[in-house]
């Protein structure tokens, strides 16, 4: 079973002799409950291809389907609910509000959809994490790994259809970068939940159950 | 959306009237009579009357929702689309029926693993037969030999060493496949405490140094004594053995193995760097596969279970196992514990 599908994606910029094919004919699917990396180096469409999953922008050609509903032909209303409820996203800057809480900032995505938290779900994820005693704390105040592990437990405290992580551990140093990966695997493991993971970083990749390698907006392997 | 209105303009009403009325009520004695008597019991007509509006909208909406629900309840059971399904909308009746669609295919998903756990026995027998049939077939072809020909007791000896050869070869594939249909099957529980790090190390190495005595292969460990992580001891020896026993196995004579233990924020890193054959970037994958033998592996004994053996403990303890290579030059393994 398939959480996502993509259907001779394509995403061109430009016109003409300046037009770059950022993907040029994707047909990847996301197996339900496992981890896949996308790996390549830059410039190979990989923000692109992530983009696309997440409806945040437009194909060119092409389908993609999250869980059974295909995303273009959705409102933009439709589009940000449906990011709500089946995405979890991990990036590779936390993206934390700085005005909230660590508590508040978990229970934020619940909170704008109107939902009274699962507190015995809420503790399990913050004790993986070990965020258990920082809950009151403010991000400014949290060190990289830790900012990140909020950002994870943000994502998968709706337990959406799918985590998409953007380079989650890009501006983290290698060492801290190992642990927050480690702990994103482990976290969408313990949960039974599909992760896809964006990255160019080899090492990282080998936590994957799946690892799809691109390159110039192709899937090579 | 048309009983939502009436019933926001019926509350509309009920609480403009109701403020008319308590205004009306504090002011009564500056009202003159005359008017008084005519505004409040029209006033209270009309919050009765908006009050009933108002309840009719409500309960019509309650009854909506249970109507939609009950819909969606059928339509999951009958495996059919359910009707009016809003799954991307602000509306409770939307968020009720993905939570209903979501638990749903959470049951599936459990039929789902049950028909993927057959296939995988399926895949285990097949692949359990393939690998015993080589040493079986070799056992019958010598008893064949040492049955029905005539043998100098020299010549007798050597085909029972070459028996005993294949009778261990059954002998270690057997064991193997217990502690992997126990790991998979779940029917043992890992014992995962704080322990010292150190002695379970130390556990793995004894299991290995005479053979890598006789490659004369140098075996350093770097490991603070005090270190404690939470993990099955044995367990995490027999993983960590199984890769060093890889590594004593690809690792010519004279070569080194290095195991360096560095306790990080979230994780404790063990690396198990050896100065062996290597492993190509696109087999990084391959080797934790169940049965894989690379290529350039197939002079040295082995089944390939040891290092699929050693990810399915290590995973199960929350930690992971990477690896890095430079084919000719050596291989490390990097095995994470959660601290």
């Amino acid at each position: 079973m398939n959480i996502v599908t993509t259907h001779h994606l394509k995403k061109y910029f430009g016109e003409g002799e300046r037009q770059i094919r950022a993907l040029d004919g994707i047909d990847l699917a996301v197996e339900k409950g496992k981890f896949t990396a996308v790996i390549g180096p830059s410039g190979a469409g990989k923000s692109t291809l992530f983009h696309l999953i997440a409806g945040l922008d437009e194909p060119t050609e092409g389908t993609v389907i999250v869980d059974g509903t295909e995303i273009s032909g959705m409102t933009e209303e439709q589009l940000t609910i449906f990011r709500r409820r089946k995405i979890g996203f991990v990036f590779q800057d936390c993206a934390l509000v700085p005005e909230l809480t660590v508590r508040e900032n978990i229970l934020f995505p619940m909170a704008l959809d109107h939902m009274r938290p699962d507190w015995t779900y809420f503790s399990e994820i913050t004790g993986l994490l070990g965020l258990s005693e920082k809950l009151d704390s403010y991000p400014k105040t949290l060190s990289g790994g830790a900012a990140q592990c909020t950002a994870i437990a943000r994502a998968l405290i709706m337990r959406p259809s799918i985590v998409l992580a953007d380079e989650p551990t890009g501006s983290l140093d290698a060492k801290t970068g190992q642990n927050v990966a480690g702990l994103l695997k482990m976290t969408a493991e313990t949960f039974h939940q599909t992760l896809l993971m964006i990255t160019h970083n080899l090492e990282l990749a080998q936590l994957a159950d799946r690892v799809v390698h691109l390159r110039d907006g192709r899937i090579i392997g | 959306m048309k009983k939502e209105k009436i019933g926001r303009i019926a509350r509309g009403c009920f609480g403009v009237c109701a403020v008319l009325a308590a205004v009306a009520g504090i002011f009564r004695e500056t009202l003159p009579q005359e008017s008084a008597r005519v505004v409040l019991p029209v006033l209270c007509v009309c919050m009765l009357l908006s009050a009933v509006v108002w309840e009719r909208c409500l309960s019509r909406r309650l009854s909506d929702f249970s109507n939609d629900i009950c819909e969606t309840v059928n339509a999951l059971m009958e495996g059919r689309e359910p009707e009016n399904f809003h799954p991307y909308e602000e509306s409770e009746i939307s968020r009720a029926q993905g939570k209903l669609l979501q638990y749903y295919e959470k049951m599936k998903d459990g039929q789902r693993q049950s028909e993927e756990d057959r296939q995988v026995l399926q895949e285990l027998v097949s692949d359990i037969s393939h690998q015993v049939k080589t040493p079986t077939a070799n056992i019958v072809m010598f008893t064949e030999i040492l049955r029905s020909h005539s043998l100098t007791e020299e010549k007798r000896g050597e085909f029972l060493r070459m028996m005993e050869v294949q009778i261990e070869k059954l002998n270690f594939l057997m064991e193997s496949l217990i502690k992997i249909s126990r790991l998979e099957t779940g029917t043992f529980v890992l014992q995962v405490k704080e322990n010292s790090l150190y002695q379970t190390i130390a556990g793995a190495v004894e299991g290995v140094w005479a053979k890598a005595e006789k490659k004369s292969i140098r075996l350093e460990v770097d490991c603070d004594s005090r270190t404690v992580v939470k993990h099955d001891p044995k367990w995490t020896a027999e993983a960590i053995g199984n890769i060093l026993d890889n590594a004593v196995k690809y690792t010519p004579e004279g070569g080194q193995i290095q195991i360096n233990v560095r306790p990080w924020q979230f994780y404790t890193r063990i690396d198990i760097s050896d100065t062996g054959i290597g492993i190509a970037e696109e087999h990084y994958h391959d080797v934790f596969r169940r049965f894989y033998r690379a290529p350039e592996a197939a002079a040295q004994e082995g089944v390939g279970l040891g290092l699929y053996l050693a990810r399915g403990i290590i995973n199960r303890q929350k930690g992971y196992i990477s690896v890095k290579s430079k084919p000719g030059e050596g291989t490390t393994f990097s095995v994470y514990l959660l601290n």
